[in-house]
């Protein structure tokens, strides 16, 4: 494909900017945490994207097609990032495990944190499946009407399974000893 | 600290900070079914992939970052749209424009050569009518000389004329020997 140099520059110029976007996203998601390098993917994703326009330019004007581009750059970096040697794992695990040990407790009541999660864990399999599904979506941070579309209900079916579901959870959770605070 | 209250520990961070740690063995998700779920499709696949999502939080965070690069993706497509299709309508134009109006320069060049066209007529024209004219026996004698065949057909028709042909008209003397002047013989 022949451009003339001010068409090129300006679809650089866009494909610059959606990669900066991208690179945002991923900032914003946590993404990195799972071992890759935003700039890296923001700079595979404007490579694939530009040879994808001097393949076929049409092909590139689909939502999904770009997304699809972007989705296999970032698994297939957490795959690559997944089969690196081990040092990364025991990482990853210390940082995680950290998130439940406070420096001003004791060793005690940091090993009760991975216990707690145990046991919430434990709890939520007693749940039937639906309210389970809507307990951990919620737990995860989707929003009631995410946890609706996702389930393929609406907004108000959702929430009475939540509902229900956390009502269940608590009462678990008490019966274990554990009182969290669930919102 | 993963207590939002004094001795409570936060259920939802204490759950997100777990099943994030535990997503390495978790086996990654399909392009396709992520983008079906994020689509709000239903599907086995789906279904699948939803449960993945309630127990990982890299799935879940794959999903988030998902659905919020739908509209951005979006967006890069109407504009790669726009910028691709303005200058091949531009260049349409320009190629209708052309079909249908003489450019300048061609213009120019039927002008200069019906102007040159014009003045070499002009000057032969001219250069015709300044020649001197002919006077009418030169003109005669010029085509008598130069077509000789024509003059031979003359010279015939004169040679048919007495004392002109020396064969046919001369002077025959009588025979001798049979109109010998004898002299007693």
């Amino acid at each position: 494909m022949t451009l003339d140099p001010a068409l090129r520059t300006r679809l650089h110029r866009l494909l610059a900017d959606y990669g900066a976007k991208v690179r945002s996203l991923i900032d914003g998601h946590g993404l990195g945490q799972y071992g890759i390098d935003p700039a890296d993917i923001e700079q595979e994703v404007r490579i694939r994207l530009w040879k994808a326009l001097e393949r076929d330019r049409n092909a590139a004007f689909h939502t999904s097609f770009i997304q699809r581009v972007v989705l296999t750059v970032v698994i297939d970096a957490i795959r690559a990032a997944n089969a690196r040697p081990l040092e990364a794992l025991p990482e990853a695990v210390d940082d995680a495990g950290m998130a439940f040990i406070d420096p001003t407790a004791g060793p005690e009541r940091n090993a009760s944190g991975i216990n707690d999660f145990d046991r919430i864990v434990g709890c939520m399999a007693e749940l039937p499946e639906r309210r389970r599904k809507a307990v951990a979506l919620h737990l995860q941070g989707f929003s009631l009407r995410e946890i609706g579309q996702l389930s393929g209900t609406s907004e108000e079916a959702a929430r009475k399974l939540l509902d229900r579901g956390l009502q269940s959870l608590r009462e678990s959770l008490a019966v274990s000893g554990i009182v969290g605070d669930i919102e | 600290m993963n207590s939002s209250k004094f001795g409570k520990p936060d259920v939802a961070k204490l759950y997100r900070r777990f099943t994030r740690s535990r997503a390495a063995s978790a086996p990654l998700p399909e392009v396709d079914a992520l983008l079906a779920l994020a689509d709000g499709q239903q599907s086995d696949e789906t279904e699948r992939l939803l449960a993945d999502v309630a127990r990982s939080g890299m799935h879940a965070d794959l999903l988030r970052f998902t659905r919020e690069l739908a509209p951005e993706s979006a967006r890069l497509g109407a504009e790669l749209e726009r910028a691709l299709e303005r200058p091949a309508a531009d260049h349409a134009r320009r190629a209708r424009h052309t079909a249908h109006a003489p450019a300048p320069q061609r213009g120019w060049l039927r002008v200069a050569a019906s102007v040159a066209a014009g003045l070499v007529v002009a000057i032969a024209v001219w250069t015709v009518q300044r020649a001197p004219a002919p006077t009418t026996s030169t003109a005669v004698a010029a085509t008598t000389k130069s077509d000789r065949i024509f003059a031979a057909v003359d010279d015939r028709s004169s040679a048919s004329t007495p004392g002109s042909d020396r064969i046919f008209h001369a002077d025959f003397k009588p025979d001798e020997i049979f109109h010998g002047k004898f002299s007693g013989g």
